[in-house]
């Protein structure tokens, strides 16, 4: 037998019936491509696809400049220290302002809703998955803050956010919800009333003591400022949930283990300890008795992204499997000559497809109906237009920060956005999020397995896509609780 | 090992797992950072407990081998598959039955199979001639070639090389400290971290045995030693999807969601059932491969075995870090590391291509 390996990809292209990997995947990157429909949208919302499609190119430079060239060495190095956090990719993003991704322009942010972050992610998740849920945590720890729409800790965390950024310093954002003894638990009202939890809080003077234990938290052990939420009467959790803005420096509050993770690694998992932290009640995020809320509203609305992180993971693994099957000869034929290998490809394609028709569906659908269409109000568009100094006047702050203005956007947002849809939102994100998740799974598993023997290997980059794709079937809600809660907001009256 | 035959399986077994769970544990975490001092002290204990010469004892063979494996596997796969690939590597002389080759067999040691070569798969021999050539040179026989992905390479004491020379093909018992075999250096790889796997090159090294068989015969032979093979590396897949069921099955009569164990709930109960469900069926196919390949009578249960369990470990260990959450994911819990590995066995078993030529012979077959 002779076998040979292709100097480079250049010398297959072109010609009928020959792979050309490099255009294919130029092809398969294409919004058109990817999104039919986008395709009819962009003759009505030209702006939208435009935006979306600019994203991507931002996205996909930063990846082929910052994150390809380290992304292996990264992974590799992790895995043998896992405290190692590099914030010199963090930093190298920046200039393209992810960070500030959701936050509204009013605030100093980019104003961009859960399609345009879905798009981000597919595109940063082709090229490191670990790298991508950095920026995808941050915005997932903004989550709840900017669904309160509570003007006020817009101006004091968001503003600080994307000004920090433009100063080139990284500000950066956690969720905490998952506890020791209760993960999805605490995703669901249901769920919760039953659940196992840790923590904790008290009403004092002036704020709350914190008191509990949270793990698997992404960006825990890096983030300056923590969104966690806690009950103040564990008989009564989901009437009795409350939520808070911690920054990490607080008293009392410390960084326990950074887990030894499979994949994504670049994005550290840690516990975090709150024993007996003081939040004043202006670091309070929306009103008691709407944590739990705030939960559901905000996981309602990420799920969908997370969808397009394991769509992107898909594709990573796709791309790096035609680059292979184009670059191999067995028996002096290319392996995509082989019809098993044709026949396998296709059958990814198609659950790539798929996957992000659904991802799309529903971020579309969120930012339409859901509560990010409250971010595209008069209101917010105003604040968008007023030059950003005039919000700086004392006067005008005030009334920012003011309860008034607080409890109008709270009565808009109740009545522009219907509790049916609320339910619809979260429906479709679930049920992008498993989906895509799932047929992630079963694309970058069948990548390995075509390669034989090479597909282990971690030059090829493909068993990282493996170890990375699992993830999303667990993170926010595994697929199993995800299944319910397409139930319950879909298919029950 | 004295026991009587039947016994034997049973008694083998019971060693293995006590032996595994005794030994092998504590040194996990060192052999899987390659740690050539503790390969060495593990296949000792391997070779002290008779387990390297299982297969071709009296009262032994494949089925007490593939039981064995399963045992040791579930505790370390690497090392599992550190003992397939000897027991495989022993079937070309089990097969041949030379009177060079039963010399052989009695050497202590361990073996290494070395039949594939660049971007060829392991059932491709039936089409294909090896690169790999011998020549004879006076009297000594010259091996020039390499080979790819070779399993126990850097721990094996001989390796088992197949090749082709002006008469046909033929089997080389190479040393492995023989002028002229050169390893790569070791590839960093998704899983199965305990067994060391190179790539081999023989530049005119020079032995005085080799085995030349007749060149149909010996294609012939290659098709059965894969045969023979197959339930050995089944059953390292049957010992990592036991583990991880055995785990995620602990787990979910331990964690709570929703006031009642995770067990408790029926989407928990499916995934749990279709483990047990495939753990069973990939059990009989190996369990009926073996008594097939010690028969040798070859039934396409021979040829399934390996890719079915392969196939079924990749499911039930992904799902067994499903069951687990959060917690599966991370490193301290272990099933990660049973995902890596069945998804490491799956790629050199490459169950695609066993099962494309399973179909290319039935239709040969059908055509006659």
């Amino acid at each position: 037998m002779q076998a040979e390996r292709c100097q480079g990809l250049g010398d297959n292209m072109g010609g009928q019936g020959t792979l050309d990997p490099q255009g294919l995947i130029y092809k398969l990157r294409d919004l058109r491509e990817a999104f039919p429909f986008l395709g009819a949208l962009e003759t009505h919302a030209p702006d939208v696809v435009n935006g979306l499609r600019l994203i991507q190119k931002d996205a996909r430079d930063y990846g082929e400049r910052y994150i390809s060239p380290v992304a292996m060495d990264m992974d590799r190095m992790i895995g043998e220290d896992h405290s190692y956090f590099s914030w010199d990719i963090v930093k190298a993003g920046l200039p393209y302002r992810f960070l500030s991704y959701i936050i509204p322009k009013a605030f100093g942010g980019m104003g961009f809703l859960t399609a345009h972050f879905a798009v981000l992610m597919e595109e940063l998740c082709s090229f490191c998955p670990g790298v991508a849920n950095i920026f995808g945590a941050h915005a997932l720890g903004l989550g709840p803050v900017l669904f309160s729409f509570d003007l006020s800790l817009f101006d004091r965390y968001m503003r600080e956010v994307a000004e920090e950024e433009k100063k080139g310093s990284p500000v950066i954002f956690a969720l905490a919800i998952t506890e020791p003894t209760a993960g999805s638990d605490v995703e669901d009202s249901d769920s919760l009333k039953t659940a196992r939890l840790v923590s904790h809080a008290r009403r004092v003077s002036g704020g709350y003591i914190l008191n509990g234990r949270k793990v698997f938290i992404s960006n825990g052990s890096i983030a300056k400022y923590i969104w966690t939420g806690a009950v103040l009467d564990r008989s009564r959790p989901v009437e009795t949930g409350v939520s808070f803005v911690i920054p990490s420096n607080a008293k009392g509050f410390s960084v326990g283990r950074v887990e030894k993770k499979m994949g994504q690694r670049a994005c550290p998992a840690a516990e975090l300890v709150f024993e007996d932290v003081f939040v004043p009640e202006i670091d309070r995020v929306g009103e008691e008795g709407e944590g739990e809320r705030q939960i559901a509203v905000v996981l309602g609305a990420s799920r969908a992204p997370v969808g397009a992180i394991a769509t992107g993971i898909a594709r990573g693994a796709f791309e790096r499997l035609l680059r292979y099957v184009s670059s191999v000869k067995v028996k002096g034929k290319y392996l995509f000559e082989e019809q098993r290998i044709k026949v396998t490809l296709v059958d990814l394609m198609a659950r790539i497809q798929l996957a992000r028709q659904a991802y799309m569906g529903a971020a579309l659908f969120n930012d339409a109906f859901g509560p990010a269409r409250i971010m595209q109000r008069p209101i917010m568009r105003l604040m968008e237009k007023l030059p950003q100094p005039i919000l700086r006047f004392p006067v005008l702050r005030r009334f920012v920060r003011s309860r008034w203005l607080y409890r109008k956007v709270k009565e808009m947002a109740a009545r522009h956005v219907s509790e049916e849809d609320i339910r619809l939102a979260a429906a479709h994100s679930s049920l992008a999020k498993f989906c895509s998740s799932d047929l992630a799974m079963d694309v970058c598993s069948k990548a390995v397995e075509i390669m034989g023997p090479d597909g282990p290997l971690q030059e090829y980059g493909i068993e990282k896509c493996f170890r990375d794709a699992k993830l999303t079937q667990i993170y926010e809600g595994t697929n199993q609780i995800n299944r319910l809660y397409v139930f319950k907001n879909a298919l029950l009256p | 090992m004295q026991k009587a035959e039947g016994s034997i399986i049973a008694h083998a077994r019971e060693l293995a797992r006590k032996m595994a769970q005794r030994d092998i544990e504590p040194r996990l975490e060192a052999l899987g950072t390659h740690r050539a001092d503790e390969l060495v002290k593990a296949v000792g204990l391997m070779k002290g407990l008779g387990f390297l010469e299982l297969q071709v004892q009296e009262g032994g063979g494949i089925e007490a081998m593939a039981a064995v494996i399963e045992e040791i596997s579930m505790v370390s796969p690497g090392l599992g598959l550190l003992l397939a690939s000897h027991a495989s590597a022993q079937a070309p002389l089990m097969l041949s039955g030379g009177v060079r080759s039963g010399a052989l067999l009695e050497t202590p040691g361990l073996l290494s199979l070395a039949i594939r070569e660049e971007n060829g798969s392991l059932r491709s021999w039936e089409e294909e001639v090896p690169c790999t050539s011998v020549v004879r040179k006076g009297g000594a026989f010259v091996i020039s070639g390499s080979k790819k992905a070779v399993v126990g390479a850097g721990a094996a004491d001989f390796f088992m090389v197949f090749a082709r020379e002006e008469e046909g093909l033929c089997w080389c018992a190479v040393p492995v400290k023989t002028d002229g075999v050169a390893l790569s250096p070791e590839k960093p790889r998704l899983g199965l971290l305990s067994c060391p796997v190179a790539d081999v090159a023989f530049s005119g090294v020079r032995i005085r045995n080799v085995t030349i068989i007749p060149c149909e015969k010996a294609k012939n032979g290659i098709l059965e030693i894969t045969r023979l093979s197959d339930s050995l590396f089944g059953s390292i897949a049957l010992g990592i999807a036991r583990e991880a069921y055995k785990r995620a099955l602990a787990y979910s009569t331990e964690r709570y969601q929703g006031g009642q164990m995770i067990c408790d709930h029926d989407a928990i109960r499916m995934i749990l059932s279709d483990m047990a469900q495939e753990i069973e069926a990939a059990s009989a196919l190996i369990r009926s491969s073996a008594q097939c390949a010690d028969r040798r009578e070859w039934q396409n249960a021979c040829d399934l075995s390996a890719a079915f369990s392969a196939d079924a470990a990749v499911k039930i260990t992904i799902n067994a870090v499903q069951v687990l959450g959060g917690y599966g994911y991370m490193k301290d819990y272990f099933v990660e590391s049973l995902m890596r590995d069945a998804k490491n066995l799956q790629a050199l078993v490459e169950p695609m291509t066993r099962r494309m030529a399973l179909a290319g012979r039935e239709v040969s077959r059908v055509r006659g």
